[in-house]
C-alpha cells in the first residue's frame, strides 16, 4: 500500500526535527533551548491558563494508565492517562481536546508527544530560562532518554515542592499534590497561551451529549463573534443536554460572572443558565438572539476557593430550549 | 502483622513490577517516542524506512563523534570513560554506623559533606529490599518517605510495596508492616508509633505501633490546599498544608487525647479526624516549639519561632530569624526547617546554581545548603530586639552541602533525625541508601 505523500513528508519532517534536537543537545546548545523564543510548530488553539487548570482538575482521581491519554471528566475514578497524555489533554495539543479516546481524530497523528518531546522542545512549546518564571499551566519535565515524567505546575514553591497536577505512575491516581522536584525537572511553556484572567472557552466545557463525549454539541465558526477559536452549539432537544464550565477559584470571594455567545435569529430566546455556588443554585435565562460577541453579565456571586462542579460552576442547557443554544465561554472577574 | 526477620544475606537487586527497559531495546524506544497503533505498510515501504533510519543513525553517530571530539579538545578534564564522582563514604565498620544514629560522636567523613552510608537496600519486594517503580512515562519512584525516632529506629515508607520497612538504629533490617493505603506518601515517627498518611487517594491517616498494631485510622478532614508535611508529636500527628497552615489531628470526639501514647486506647476504625490549627510546624516531638517559615526572592528568608504553652493552646513568639542564614549566597528557595533535641534549628535552602556549594572531591555541585543554629545563637533574638545578627550567623553557624537525589523520587532530599543529624535518602541503580551527615565546621570553612 502506498503511503500518502503527506504522511511521508510528515515523517521526514519529524525525523529532521528530532535530528536537530538531538544535535542541539549533543553540542550543548542549551542556550538555543533557553532563549524563550518559541520555535515554529503546528498551529494549536489559543488557551488560557485557567482552562489548563480547569481541564487538569477534571482528571483528578483517574487511574494512571501507561500509554493512555484520556479520562472521563470529574469521575474521580476509572482508567486515566499517563503523565504526558494528561498534559497533552490539558494543553490541547496537538490540536484537539476531547476527553475520551480519540481514535478517529488521532489516526492521522502517527506519533504522540511524550516526555521526550516535552523535554527536548519538539512540539508547540518552549523552554523557560528559570523555574522562577513558572506560572500556573506551565509544565515541569524530566527525561533521561529511557524514562521521563511531566507534571503541570499549579503554583507554590517553584524550587522545592511546587503544587502540581500529575499522573504519577502505575497503581496511583491523577492528583493535585505538593511534590519535591529536583533540578532535573525543566520548565516549559505552551505556545498560543492567553494571559487572561479566569476565562474558560468552549473546549473547557464538560457536557452531557457534548462533543467531548461524542454527542451532539458541535464546534462551529458559522456566526462571527466567538471567543478563542470557535464556539460550541447544540440544537434544542428534549434529551438531557448541558454544557458546564468549572474553574478552579484561586480564593474565596465575590466574582462577576459573564457569559458569551454568538447571536442569530435561530438562537434560543430564553436559554436556561445555572449559576452553581456554595450557597445555592441560581437560575438565569439569556436571550441568545441578541448581545452576541460580547461578555454578557450574569451578576455577582460568591464562590469558595478550589474546584467544585456543584458549588462553583456555570451550566447552560439545550434541553427544552426554543432554538439553538451556544456555549462559547464564561469569564469570572474578582470583585468586592 | 509484623514479621521479624533475620538480616538477609547476599542481597541482590530485584526489580518489581515492570522492569525498566534496557537502553536501546525496542521497549525503550517505545518509551521515548510512543507510537499510536501502526499502520499496515508494505515491505517496500518498510525497506525504505529502514534505509532512512540507518542513514539517520549514521549521521547522528557522526555528529556525536564530532561533538565528543570537540569536548575532548576544548573542555578541561573531559575524558571518555571517566568515573562518576563518589558522593558518599562507606562506613569502615558496623560500629561506625551504629554510632551515627545512636547519638555517639560520629566518624568524620573523608571529605566535605560526603556523609556516611548507614545502609543500602537493593531494589525489590522481598525481605531486605525496597521497591522501585519506573513506568517509563511517569514518576520513577522509590520509598517516598523516611522517618527516624528519637531512639534511633528507622522507618522507611516503601510505598511501591505498600509497607513500612523498619530498621533498627544500626540500620539492620527488622521487619515490615503492611500499609492498607492506596497511595501512602507521608511518614512520621516517634518512640511510640508510626503515622502513615495517604492524602491523595484514600485520604486516611494510620497510626501504628512499631510492632505493627493499629492504634488509629482517621479520615483526613477537608483541607484548603495540598499536604506538604506530617509530624509526630506527643499530642498526635500534625499535618502541614501548603507549607503554611499546620493542624493537629485527632479522632472525632477526643481532640486532645489522641491516645496514641495511652496504651489503654483501643483501635479506632476510620474515625473522622478533628483538627486544630497550630502556629507553625513542630520542631520536636514534645511540641514545645513550633516554627513558621516564609521565603520570597525579594524579602528573603524569615523564620519565626514560637514556644507552646503547657496545654498547647497558645503559642508565643520567641525569635525571628532573618535572611542572613545563607551566608551571603543567593537562595533559590527554602527547603525545610527542623529542630533538634538540643533546641537548635536546622534550615535547608536551595542555592541558585552560581552560588552552589563547594565542589565535592569528584567535582559535583551540591545545590542544597543546610545550616544549623544552636539554641544559644537565637535565644536573644526576640521580636522586640529585632532579627538575629546577620554577622553572628554568617560566622558561627556550621553548614553542610548536599546534592539532590536524582535516580528516583524519594519524597524529600533529606530528613533531620531528632538528634540533629542529617539523613539523606540516596537512590542509585544499586538500591536505596541512607547516608548520614553531620555538621563539621572544619569541613565547610
Amino acid at each position: 500500500m502506498r503511503l500518502p505523500d503527506v504522511f511521508c513528508a510528515r515523517r521526514i519532517a519529524r525525523s529532521l526535527m528530532a535530528t536537530c534536537g538531538l544535535c542541539g543537545a549533543i553540542l550543548g546548545a542549551g542556550l538555543l533551548l533557553d532563549t524563550g523564543i518559541p520555535a515554529a510548530h503546528a498551529v494549536i488553539p489559543n488557551l488560557t491558563r485557567a482552562e489548563i487548570i480547569a481541564r487538569a482538575e477534571t482528571g483528578i482521581g483517574a487511574m494512571y494508565s501507561w500509554g493512555r491519554e484520556s479520562w472521563t471528566p470529574n469521575l474521580g475514578g476509572g482508567l486515566g492517562p499517563d503523565c504526558s497524555g494528561y498534559t497533552l489533554k490539558c494543553w490541547e495539543v496537538p490540536r484537539t481536546l476531547l476527553y475520551q479516546e480519540e481514535d478517529g481524530v488521532n489516526a492521522s497523528i502517527p506519533l504522540r508527544y511524550t516526555s521526550y518531546e516535552f523535554f527536548n522542545c519538539l512540539g508547540p512549546w518552549y523552554a523557560l530560562s528559570s523555574r522562577s518564571l513558572l506560572r500556573e499551566g506551565d509544565v515541569l519535565v524530566k527525561n533521561n532518554g529511557t524514562s521521563g515524567h511531566v507534571v503541570i505546575y499549579a503554583g507554590g514553591d517553584a524550587w522545592n515542592s511546587p503544587v502540581v497536577y500529575e499522573a504519577p505512575g502505575t497503581g496511583l491516581t491523577v492528583r493535585r499534590a505538593s511534590t519535591y522536584l529536583n533540578s532535573e525537572y525543566q520548565p516549559r511553556r505552551r505556545e498560543s497561551l492567553l494571559e487572561s484572567g479566569i476565562i474558560l472557552d468552549n473546549p473547557t466545557a464538560v457536557s452531557t451529549g457534548g462533543s467531548d463525549v461524542g454527542g451532539n454539541w458541535t464546534r462551529s465558526t458559522s456566526t462571527p463573534g466567538w471567543y478563542g477559536d470557535d464556539y460550541q452549539v447544540r440544537a434544542a432537544t428534549t434529551a438531557t443536554s448541558w454544557a458546564r464550565w468549572t474553574p478552579r477559584f484561586p480564593s474565596t470571594g465575590y466574582y462577576n460572572v459573564y457569559l458569551r455567545w454568538t447571536s442569530g435569529t435561530n438562537r434560543a430566546s430564553s436559554a436556561l443558565v445555572h449559576v452553581n455556588t456554595a450557597t445555592g443554585q441560581y437560575k438565569r435565562y439569556v436571550n441568545q438572539q441578541i448581545n452576541g460577541g460580547a461578555w454578557y453579565s450574569l451578576g455577582r456571586y460568591r464562590f469558595n476557593s478550589g474546584y467544585g462542579t456543584g458549588s462553583g460552576s456555570i451550566s447552560i442547557f439545550a434541553t427544552g430550549a426554543n432554538g439553538y443554544v451556544v456555549a462559547d465561554g464564561v469569564m469570572f472577574v474578582p470583585t468586592q | 502483622m509484623f514479621r521479624s526477620l533475620k538480616r538477609p544475606q547476599g542481597l541482590r537487586s530485584v526489580w518489581p513490577g515492570r522492569r525498566p527497559a534496557a537502553s536501546g531495546s525496542r521497549e525503550a524506544e517505545r518509551g521515548r517516542r510512543r507510537a499510536k497503533p501502526r499502520r499496515q505498510i508494505g515491505a517496500d515501504v518498510a525497506r525504505r524506512r529502514r534505509a532512512r533510519f540507518a542513514a539517520l543513525l549514521s549521521s547522528l553517530a557522526g555528529l556525536g563523534l564530532c561533538a565528543l571530539a570537540g569536548c575532548a579538545l576544548f573542555v578541561p578534564g573531559f575524558a571518555l570513560g571517566a568515573e562518576q564522582p563518589a558522593t558518599t563514604t562507606t562506613l569502615t565498620s558496623p560500629e561506625d554506623a551504629a554510632s551515627i544514629v545512636a547519638g555517639a560522636p560520629p566518624v568524620a567523613p573523608a571529605a566535605g559533606s560526603g556523609g556516611l552510608e548507614l545502609v543500602t537496600l537493593p531494589w525489590g519486594d522481598s525481605d531486605g529490599q525496597v521497591g522501585l517503580e519506573s513506568p517509563g512515562e511517569g514518576l520513577t519512584r522509590g520509598p517516598e518517605a523516611l522517618a527516624i525516632a528519637p531512639d534511633g529506629r528507622i522507618a522507611i515508607l516503601d510505598s511501591v510495596n505498600r509497607r513500612v520497612v523498619v530498621l533498627d538504629r544500626e540500620g539492620a533490617w527488622t521487619g515490615t508492616i503492611p500499609v492498607t493505603l492506596a497511595a501512602p506518601r507521608f511518614l512520621a515517627a516517634d518512640d511510640c508509633c508510626i503515622h502513615v498518611l495517604d492524602c491523595d487517594a484514600d485520604r486516611r491517616l494510620l497510626t501504628l505501633t512499631w510492632e505493627g498494631a493499629s492504634l488509629a485510622d482517621m479520615s483526613l478532614p477537608a483541607l484548603d490546599d495540598v499536604v506538604t508535611g506530617l509530624f509526630a508529636t506527643v499530642a498526635g500527628p500534625c499535618v502541614e498544608v501548603a507549607h503554611g497552615q499546620v493542624m493537629l489531628l485527632s479522632p472525632e470526639g477526643a481532640l486532645e487525647a489522641v491516645g496514641v501514647h495511652d496504651p489503654g486506647v483501643s483501635k479506632r476504625e476510620s474515625a473522622k479526624a478533628k483538627s486544630r490549627t497550630m502556629a507553625g510546624r513542630p520542631l520536636d516531638t514534645g511540641l514545645d516549639r513550633v516554627a513558621k517559615a516564609t521565603f520570597s526572592p525579594q524579602a528573603g528568608l524569615c523564620v519565626e519561632l514560637f514556644k507552646m504553652d503547657a496545654d498547647r493552646s497558645r503559642a508565643s513568639q520567641i525569635a525571628e530569624i532573618g535572611p542572613a542564614l545563607a551566608r551571603g549566597r543567593a537562595v533559590e528557595h527554602l527547603v525545610s526547617v527542623d529542630g533538634d533535641v538540643e533546641g537548635g534549628l536546622i534550615v535547608g535552602m536551595r542555592l541558585v546554581e552560581s552560588d552552589a556549594g563547594p565542589d565535592a572531591p569528584g567535582g559535583s555541585k551540591p545545590s542544597l545548603m543546610i545550616t544549623k543554629l544552636d539554641a544559644e545563637a537565637f535565644s536573644s533574638a526576640t521580636r522586640s530586639s529585632a532579627a538575629l545578627s546577620a554577622e553572628a550567623l554568617s560566622t558561627e553557624a556550621p553548614v553542610l552541602f548536599l546534592a539532590d537525589p536524582t535516580y528516583a523520587y524519594v519524597g524529600t532530599p533529606y530528613v533531620v533525625a531528632p538528634d540533629g543529624r542529617i539523613c539523606q535518602p540516596l537512590p542509585t541503580p544499586e538500591g536505596y541508601s541512607i547516608v548520614v551527615h553531620t555538621f563539621l565546621e572544619e569541613a565547610t570553612r
